[in-house]
């Protein structure tokens, strides 16, 4: 059965100049970080997917965080997932503080339930001590509440988590390209989006993190300032045009004899919004379906 | 095809040209009814799986909730996201505003209310992250269900957020909220905006949060309390741009208006307290003091002990402003009081450190080192960072006087790296500055040179250019006054005079 990711690749049309510039941050340069923008159903969303697979193809390690309604990602969620993405290991110097900073008398206890009896290396034969057998993975729980018993403003919390995370991030890519994809930045809150801003991207600026790429997805032009604008590259997203929505319909299995005229009906429909064009076509199937089933 | 072809051209121009929706209406004028019927229920929720569509569509079994979310998921207008199902943005926002319309409001009350009861089983079993993105759901689905018990929810979570300034978490409660903007009834509206004034504030964001609480004052159908609470707001939003007209203005209009009810939450002394901290830092000291006298009566009058120590405290540092050092102790002291009282540990360190300027005022140095001490010891032990870099900071002038040099030294450095920890690059400088100067008092002048030129960098860095300005001519001053020591210059006199002496006497012979 295809996934919804295989069906999006699958259908992918236009934008090979984004994928472009995209490539081009990922072979290395001046540029380090991407901005692609546009309004809602143009398919920055898809464009980023496109993205992922441009990654996984190339087998380079990414990082992927995105709003919305209810998942609001602030600075520490924002590092926490980079963490996980990246490889939780790396980061035991960050996590370590994350948690002295949350938890008073802070003491791991977790509670291990199996259906069965858990049974470690059995019928491993070693011939040499191995160290320890770790049977159990254990992911480090976030705890997000500050101590009680501290008197630790915010702002200085973030500071010194912030500069903790930057210089394990350094270490964990320093012989590896990893790449993080914002995706819905719109939907960022004021205090995360300045976050984001001055201290996430301005480390391209003091070029603290050489094989970090920053890819930023929204429905406005992030503002950065005069610095790091330098070091980024910006792409608005247009409406499709005549051609790539008859690239589409090919692409969605619409005969070739109703290609063109079918497109030109969709274009002076939805201007070339990506989005209503996907559900046009959506809402022409069911019609084809339903009236197979009348006849039938 | 070609007759689907002209089937759907006409489909097409039935829709009203321009209409939000239209693409969405026309998919679902297509799709078996029921199921057109069930997507309009997952608009409801943000997010939707199996569980919850059965939560929305109680009448489908398990199988069958399972079946039609696949089928969803194939829907170009629906994205999977970490095991939950999401309808896009658009589509949501439009098939979301036809649930508040009037016809719907039954339904919608009933499935928000299936919602509420889902996310509550939830929330038990859950832990961490996961249980706050739950609580948030749940609040919205309470709003759907019933406003004033889901406004009061947004308000209880935003109230715990505040205290742990977790201003992004408020942020993503308000946005929420605002989903039903265009159905809360006014009071909660009114309620709505002061929460909204008061993250605003939070966020130095004055223009928005002076828009936001005028719209309460302004508004007479709202609660007087509400009112006067805004009222307040607005003097705190304009002391703190150290406009004091509008400030006082604001402030006793709220004064003015807690007198007309009887029960408000925001008690006179209060309001009496930031008058009289505004009066005091526009340099009106004598009513100052008279309304802080007047909040300290009126707060014990409430058993506020936490009001009355930072009552006292304000005085103290009124005092210390008239110069009135010793009145200014037993204003401290008697803060001390109250909050060892209280068990308020953290606001006790800044009574020190005030306690350590005020022995500093009278030049008793040896006292104002215990208290910074004192100030510092507690600033350690709960971790803060900047706290103790203003503490260090100030331990530098009292070592200075008390003929400590290296501990002055020492103590300005440790401010140094702390502010620069912090990256409170200002203060960094302020105290790189005083550095400079402390070097310049020793005679170390090459040291000196080195801090001043760094302090410049820093103002700089802030933008502050006149503070550089004045830095640069600290440090050219020093420049100037550096020559050659005594002794050198003796030493070529000498030399000069030898030569001198050498030449007559080889004249002479």
């Amino acid at each position: 059965m295809i996934t919804e990711i295989e069906r999006r690749l699958a259908e992918f049309v236009d934008r090979e100049s984004e994928i472009c510039l995209f490539c081009d941050l990922l072979r290395g340069g001046e540029k380090r970080i991407l901005m692609i923008w546009g309004g809602g159903g143009v398919g920055k969303s898809s464009l980023l997917a496109r993205m992922i697979h441009e990654c996984a193809k190339r087998k380079i390690t990414k990082a992927e965080v995105v709003w919305s309604s209810t998942r609001n990602p602030d600075y520490l969620a924002i590092m926490g997932k980079i963490r996980d993405d990246a490889g939780a290991e790396k980061f035991k110097a960050f996590a370590d503080l994350e948690n002295s900073l949350s938890g008073s008398g802070y003491e791991l206890k977790m509670k291990v339930e199996s259906p069965s009896s858990i049974q470690v290396g059995q019928g491993v034969r070693m011939k040499d001590s191995q160290g320890k057998i770790v049977g159990i993975e254990i992911n480090e729980p976030t705890f997000v509440l500050p101590r009680s018993d501290q008197a630790i403003m915010e702002s200085e919390r973030m500071s010194r988590l912030t500069d903790r995370f930057i210089k394990d991030l350094a270490e964990a890519t320093k012989s590896v390209l990893l790449v993080i994809f914002f995706d819905a930045i719109e939907r960022m809150t004021e205090e995360t989006k300045n976050w984001v801003c001055n201290e996430l991207l301005g480390t391209e600026r003091e070029n603290r993190l050489p094989n970090v790429r920053f890819v930023l997805c929204g429905r406005k032009r992030l503002c950065l300032d005069r610095d790091t604008q330098i070091l980024a590259e910006e792409a608005e997203l247009h409406p499709l045009e005549l051609e790539d929505i008859v690239h589409y319909l090919e692409k969605r299995g619409v005969e070739k004899n109703n290609r063109e005229a079918l497109a030109e009906l969709l274009l002076v429909s939805t201007h070339g919004n990506p989005l209503n064009i996907a559900i046009y076509v959506d809402g022409l199937f069911e019609l084809r379906r339903k009236k197979i089933h009348n006849s039938g | 095809m070609d007759d689907l072809l002209e089937d759907f051209r006409r489909l097409l121009k039935q829709l009203p040209k321009g209409a939000p929706g239209a693409s969405i209406e026309l998919l679902l004028a297509q799709m078996d009814p029921v199921a057109a019927r069930q997507l309009r229920f997952c608009a409801i929720p943000h997010e939707f799986n199996a569980p919850i569509l059965r939560a929305l569509c109680p009448e489908m079994s398990a199988v069958q909730a399972d079946k039609r979310c696949r089928e969803f998921s194939r829907l170009s207008i629906i994205s999977g996201k970490q095991d939950n199902l999401v309808m896009h943005d658009e589509s949501h926002r439009y098939l979301f505003s036809q649930w508040l319309e009037p016809q719907n409001a039954s339904e919608f009350k009933s499935t928000n209310k299936r919602l509420v009861e889902f996310f509550e089983q939830l929330i038990a079993n859950s832990e961490g992250n996961e249980t706050e993105t739950l609580q948030r759901r749940r609040m919205f689905h309470l709003l759907g269900y019933h406003r004033e018990q889901g406004f009061a929810e947004f308000e209880r979570l935003c109230r715990l957020n505040r205290r742990q300034f977790r201003l992004s978490e408020c942020e993503s409660l308000v946005k929420l909220v605002q989903e039903y903007d265009s159905v809360l009834p006014q009071t909660l509206s009114g309620r709505f905006a002061y929460h909204r004034g008061k993250l605003a504030a939070d966020l130095r964001q004055w223009p928005r949060a002076d828009q936001l609480f005028n719209r309460v004052v302004d508004n007479m159908e709202l609660p007087a309390e509400l009112r006067v609470k805004a009222y307040n707001r607005l003097g705190i939003i304009y002391a703190e741009q150290r406009n004091w007209k509008e400030a006082i203005e604001f402030h006793q209009k709220a004064l003015e208006l807690e007198k007309t009810i009887t029960g408000c939450t925001l008690k006179a002394h209060h309001i009496l307290h930031e008058l009289g901290v505004v009066y005091r830092d526009s340099g009106d000291l004598r009513k100052s003091e008279k309304l802080l006298q007047k909040s300290v009566e009126l707060a014990s009058k409430h058993d506020d002990l936490e009001g009355i120590a930072v009552a006292h405290n304000s005085l103290g540092t009124l005092y210390r402003k008239l110069g009135e050092a010793r009145q200014a102790i037993e204003a401290y002291e008697r803060s001390l009081e109250y909050l060892n009282c209280i068990n308020d540990k953290f606001r006790s360190a800044q009574v020190y450190n005030n306690l350590g300027a005020a022995y500093a005022d009278l030049r008793e140095w040896e006292k104002s080192e215990l208290f910074f001490q004192k100030s510092l010891n507690v600033k350690r032990e709960a971790e803060d960072i900047l706290g103790q870099a203003h503490t260090y900071n100030n331990l530098t002038r009292v070592y200075q006087n008390l003929k400590l040099v290296d501990k002055a030294i020492n103590a300005s450095q440790q401010a140094i790296g702390l502010f620069t920890e912090m990256r409170a690059w200002y203060d960094t400088a302020v105290a790189t500055r005083n550095l400079a100067r402390l070097y310049r008092n020793m005679q170390n002048v090459y040291s000196s040179q080195e801090a001043f030129r760094e302090a410049v960098k820093l103002f700089e860095q802030c933008n502050e250019s006149e503070k550089a300005e004045e830095t640069q001519k600290e440090l050219m001053t020093l420049s100037r006054k550096v020559g050659l020591p005594w002794w050198i210059w003796l030493a070529i006199i000498l030399f000069i005079l030898f030569i001198l002496l050498s030449i007559i006497g080889l004249l002479s012979v």
